[in-house]
């Protein structure tokens, strides 16, 4: 699937965030950086279909089918995991993802399939019959990401999904969306570098109220070599990046 | 696994939440409601105007506002738009939403409300001797405990966390008591303040008013729920517009306080059952019948005391045949109180207070205090067989010297002028 974003500006009030933006990302994990305030999240969220914009458009693509992100069908078409999200403790976890499935358009006789088959992909359908309140952080967070997979959206959004694991829950977390970006389209908004080193087959960097840099993680990298500003203690990547934001002088940074 | 799990995790009519928390919920609804209809079961009999009134009174006082609450712990635990199945984007059809989140609580709550008044009206189906069970009271009485039970989940929905419970129970108890102490609020109150008794039915008017409105308002409260949920974001602020399907129930509030409509009119021709004793006619409500023979019980000591020609009427009748004004239009008639919950009231000591002129010295300025009211006062408590050891006046003279007495004295008696001389 791939979804293309046309002259979008969005903000709140008075406050512009995005003006004009232009992005297309297709099937893989794209990474979606920023400076704090860049608008990733009201990006992420006119993604998700929650924020209209206010002009422009957002539109998914997919087997000779367009819906807009403002159409109702759009959200079968999408699985958002925010970066902050509740779950009740007392459901069983089965009954957490079957239940968020059906929410999301899947029949009510087919959840529980739905449900294994995403807890399956997150390694956690050993976990089905228990309590979402025993699980550890970690597995909340891929209990998460197996809620917003159930519906078996084309195109999933991960608000700073590994922000609070350690480093072996972020691993793990790393590979089930890498794989899961094999078939899917991903977007995955993040500040670890590593995320994007090891998860993201491209990046997409938003400043100034738009995509300031859209290409693989190498391409990233190897702009360090022309923003000798931004040399410093870091990796190539994190130089890099950072000579893009200040280059571009944004004003949010 | 996976196939033993997909046995065990196969959804059910209570999924997502569990059947344990529905059944709680009924089983508190059931004991709630019961109990606040047991008292009617120690009662001799039952009678239909009192069971039919119930259901929109005492079996929904305490009730409603715990349906309320868990309508907003529901919505408070399953809708807050972080939660991940409830995101403010879903692609489910809202009405389909509402259905699985409502229906099942719908279904134990209203089970739980019918079977906490099964007892009183089975009871009442055994015992009652007249009219019968009005389903349209029945029909209000489910129709309030789902209108609170979506509101209660409007108001999870819109505060977005299950600490909206208490509030709405605290809400909906404040409604309960407005509407037992305020009777034009009747209308839009989940309780009624009625008294159901014989002889009175609830009108038409009120009825189809009241029906009228909590269907509205439970549309209204529906629309407004669908609405708020898809209009909503994480942090956007509740705008209006999703509340305005509640101005039309609003609106019939207000109607309904400026006009309200009577609760209640005199039963047309109230079914009667009537036997002549003690040189009198004794008619009761058909509901009261068990209540006759202690009536003409209760009466014939006062009757003999005083004497047929002494008492300022010729027929008593149960107050459920009165028109409900006092002093009674026709002065012929002196009604007596009949209830299965306290029996006949003590017809001895009204028909001597009556005899006595009782009442007119008590409406005299100082009577009460004056030699008039004071003899008066005696007369009452020989008459009342409530003179005990304490002789007066009237104690030292025979029953056939006191009937006397009585007749030669009426026009003083009824003028409240008895003066000491003349006692006998």
């Amino acid at each position: 699937m791939k979804i293309e974003v046309d002259g979008v500006s969005a903000g709140y009030g008075r406050v512009s965030v995005l003006s004009s933006l232009d992005w297309s990302v297709g099937v893989g994990v794209t990474g979606l950086l920023g400076p704090n305030g860049a608008g990733k999240t009201t990006l992420l969220h006119l993604f998700a279909g929650i924020v209209r914009p206010r002009s422009g458009s957002i539109v998914a693509r997919a087997g000779g089918r367009s819906v807009a992100s403002t159409q109702r069908a759009y959200g079968r078409w999408i699985g958002f995991l925010p970066q902050h999200f509740t779950l009740a403790p007392e459901l069983r976890v089965v009954d957490t993802v079957s239940y968020a499935a059906w929410v999301n358009g899947v029949p009510k006789a087919s959840c529980v399939a739905a449900a294994e088959a995403a807890l399956d992909d997150v390694d956690l359908l050993d976990r089905a019959a228990d309590r979402v309140r025993s699980l550890s952080g970690g597995q909340r967070q891929r209990l998460g990401l197996a809620a917003v997979l159930a519906h078996d959206p084309e195109l999933l959004i991960l608000d700073e999904p590994t922000v609070g694991l350690d480093p072996a829950q972020r691993l793990r977390l790393r590979d089930v969306v890498a794989t899961i970006g094999t078939r899917r389209t991903v977007i995955v908004s993040t500040h670890l570098v590593d995320d994007v080193t090891y998860m993201c087959d491209r990046v997409g960097v938003l400043a100034g109220g738009r995509i300031a840099f859209d290409g693989t993680v190498e391409q990233l990298a190897e702009l360090v070599e022309d923003n000798a500003d931004a040399r410093g203690r870091g990796s190539a990547f994190e130089q890099a990046y950072a000579g893009i934001v200040a280059q571009l002088g944004s004003r949010y940074e | 696994m996976s196939e033993r799990s997909a046995k065990r995790t196969k959804p059910g009519f209570f999924w997502p939440v569990g059947g344990w928390v529905f059944l709680a919920a009924g089983v508190i609804v059931f004991a709630v409601t019961f109990g606040r209809t047991a008292k009617e079961l120690s009662w001799s009999y039952q009678e239909w105007a009192h069971t039919n009134v119930l259901f929109e009174q005492q079996a929904l006082d305490f009730t409603g506002p715990l349906v309320a609450a868990f309508g907003a712990l529901l919505s408070g635990r399953l809708t807050p738009p972080r939660m991940l199945y409830a995101l403010p984007r879903f692609s489910r059809d809202t009405a389909q939403y509402l259905a699985q989140s409502l229906a099942p609580a719908a279904l134990v709550v209203t089970a739980g409300y019918l079977l906490g008044v099964l007892p009183v009206t089975v009871e009442t189906f055994r015992t009652a001797t007249a009219d019968t069970l009005a389903p349209g009271s029945v029909a209000r009485g489910v129709l309030v405990v789902n209108v609170l039970l979506v509101l209660g989940w409007l108001a999870g929905l819109l505060i977005r966390s299950a600490y909206a419970a208490p509030i709405v129970f605290a809400v909906g108890f404040a409604t309960s008591v407005v509407g037992y102490a305020i009777g034009a609020w009747n209308t839009i109150t989940p309780v009624i303040s009625s008294i159901g008794t014989p002889g009175r039915e609830t009108s038409f008017t009120f009825s189809l008013f009241r029906a009228s409105f909590f269907a509205v308002l439970m549309v209204a409260a529906l629309v407004t729920a669908s609405s708020v949920l898809t209009n909503r974001g994480f942090d956007r602020r509740l705008t209006a517009k999703p509340l305005l399907p509640l101005f039309l129930p609003a609106a019939l509030a207000v109607a309904a306080l400026v006009h309200p409509p009577a609760p209640q009119i005199l039963q047309a021709s109230p079914p009667l059952l009537c036997r002549q004793a003690i040189g009198l006619e004794f008619c009761m409500h058909r509901a009261h019948e068990k209540d006759l023979e202690p009536l003409i019980d209760g009466t014939e000591p006062i009757v003999t005391l005083v004497g047929r020609e002494n008492l300022p009427f010729d027929r008593v009748y149960d107050w459920s045949l009165s028109d409900g004004t006092s002093p009674p239009k026709d002065s012929t008639v002196f009604y007596a109180d009949a209830s299965p919950e306290w029996g006949i009231s003590d017809v001895r000591s009204q028909i001597a207070s009556l005899v006595a002129g009782s009442e007119i010295c008590a409406n005299k300025p100082g009577g009460e205090e004056s030699e008039a009211g004071l003899n008066s006062f005696a007369l009452f408590l020989h008459l009342a067989g409530q003179d005990g050891d304490s002789k007066n006046a009237f104690g030292e003279i025979s029953g056939a010297q006191l009937r006397r007495w009585l007749t030669e004295h009426r026009t003083a008696i009824t003028r409240c002028e008895v003066t000491d001389e003349m006692l006998p």
